[in-house]
């Protein structure tokens, strides 16, 4: 990695986070969909466990990590942390059930659903900082949104069974389509934003981090454009191709959309950094 | 009472005492025993702010610390509530049993004022709370040689900046400053 990913090479243990846990929002998306396997929930149980598992990794000290809870009342981070032990206390409860209570699995998978979804808009409204204008923007929920659907929606349909695909076969290449679509939004809508602030020279500094790392952003929008390929070949495929064409799908979006979580940690250029790099060329030059 | 620091750029000639006795009061590292590309602890900065497009000042120097904000981001957005007020100075400060080294307020704050040693622990300017109990001022306003630091109650600060900003005006006695204001009288 180049020396641009500085930023996000600190905040690896978010990268992983922000990756496995929306991720894990996705296996429960197609679980929910193919209901009655203990397969989908015991794989999103093991996905958003290591995404928790992975956030205390960038903490300084990580088993003071419960304390991170008091301030629910005012904090966004409490509330993400709240929001994603209660998603994966749900995804137990939803494998527990399919196990021994197989009646009540359809509401544990509704339920695990809507915290899924809650955990996504709560995680993106942590990241709604006046300090960072980069983040500060509708594109960090649709970032997370497409994590899920680019990676948590293929790999949950590696743990359903084929039997039970003729409902489901179209959703990957939909979901990941759908992400390629939301991921290149984000990117264009994030820009126009920022162009829009960088009439006093604030978004500048974050406009040089963006073209530095262009050809990365690049890279991870192909990764996910690969993915829609294999993941439509999956659908038309046999199932033992659609299998293999599936995890296919998997490899190259997982490490897609990892590039995008880590890009979106190592654009942002604090606000009080850019302003002493106030340029002395018009800033809507780069406003393309 | 709520403290806080007063800053006049005016006045501020860049040379580093509130920094250097910042660094003395509260003993921290001087940069040069710092790892490569590591830079320490700094709880006052200061820093050039340049203007290319001004003709005849181009370049502001500004020691920035923590404003001990009335609603301070650093406080609403830590997680554990390790980050609050002292009731009898209204001094934002932090507890650092408490602090779980997430690195959140550092990305809330809007000055850079959450800095981070090598525990990995937050740890920020406190105005010289300790120094304000002995009715002293804080460390960096005392080494201040070109008054451009202050500190004290806000009110108190208030009337200061007011009554200096008036002094100006009269001072300046420019008519396109004055006129309008006599036009409308």
């Amino acid at each position: 990695m180049e020396k641009g990913f500085a930023a996000a090479r600190q905040e690896l243990g978010l990268v992983v986070f922000t990756l496995l846990l929306p991720a894990g929002v996705g296996i429960v998306l197609t679980g929910a969909l193919a209901a009655r396997q203990p397969w989908p929930p015991l794989l999103a149980v093991a996905v958003s466990g290591a995404g928790l598992l992975a956030s205390l990794a960038h903490l300084a000290r990580p088993l003071r990590a419960p304390r991170s809870v008091t301030n629910w009342q005012r904090s966004w981070l409490s509330r993400e942390i709240l929001a994603a032990g209660a998603f994966w206390f749900c995804t137990i409860a939803w494998t527990v059930s399919s196990v021994l209570t197989p009646a009540l699995a359809p509401l544990a998978a509704t339920l695990s659903l809507l915290v899924g979804a809650i955990l996504l808009f709560v995680m993106g409204r942590a990241y709604q900082l006046t300090t960072r204008p980069s983040w500060q923007g509708p594109e960090v929920f649709g970032e997370l949104g497409a994590v899920a659907l680019a990676v948590g929606v293929p790999a949950g349909m590696l743990a359903v069974r084929s039997d039970r695909w003729s409902g489901v076969a179209w959703l990957a290449p939909a979901a990941v389509a759908a992400a390629l679509g939301v991921d290149w939004w984000a990117v264009r809508s994030r820009r126009a934003r920022l162009s829009s602030l960088a009439a006093d020279g604030k978004a500048t500094a974050t406009f040089n981090q963006m073209d530095a790392l262009g050809s990365w952003t690049a890279s991870a929008l192909l990764l996910t454009a690969a993915g829609v390929l294999l993941s439509l070949a999956g659908a038309l495929g046999a199932p033992a191709q659609a299998q293999c064409l599936w995890a296919g799908t998997v490899v190259v979006t997982l490490p897609g959309q990892a590039l995008m979580r880590a890009i979106f940690y190592a654009t942002p250029v604090p606000q009080r950094h850019a302003v002493r790099l106030r340029p002395p060329w018009p800033s809507a030059a780069h406003g393309r | 009472m709520q403290y806080a620091f007063y800053f006049d750029p005016s006045r501020c000639m860049q040379c580093f005492a509130c920094e250097v006795a910042c660094k003395a009061e509260h003993d921290l590292r001087p940069r040069v025993e710092e790892k490569p590309g590591a830079r320490g602890p700094r709880f006052r900065q200061v820093t050039t702010v340049e203007h290319p497009a001004a003709s005849n000042l181009p370049v502001e120097y500004v020691s920035l610390a923590c404003m001990h904000c009335g609603a301070a981001p650093c406080l609403a957005a830590c997680p554990t509530n390790a980050i609050h007020r002292d009731s009898e100075f209204g001094v934002v400060l932090v507890d650092s049993t408490r602090c779980i080294g997430c690195r959140y307020c550092s990305w809330a704050c809007p000055f850079g004022a959450p800095q981070f040693d090598r525990d990995g622990l937050m740890q920020k300017c406190d105005l010289c709370i300790n120094r304000l109990r002995r009715d002293e001022l804080p460390a960096c306003v005392e080494a201040c040689c070109g008054g451009a630091l202050q500190a004290g109650p806000v009110e108190e600060l208030q009337t200061k900046v007011r009554g200096r900003a008036a002094g100006q005006i009269v001072s300046a006695a420019r008519p396109s400053l004055v006129m309008p204001v006599i036009r409308r009288e």
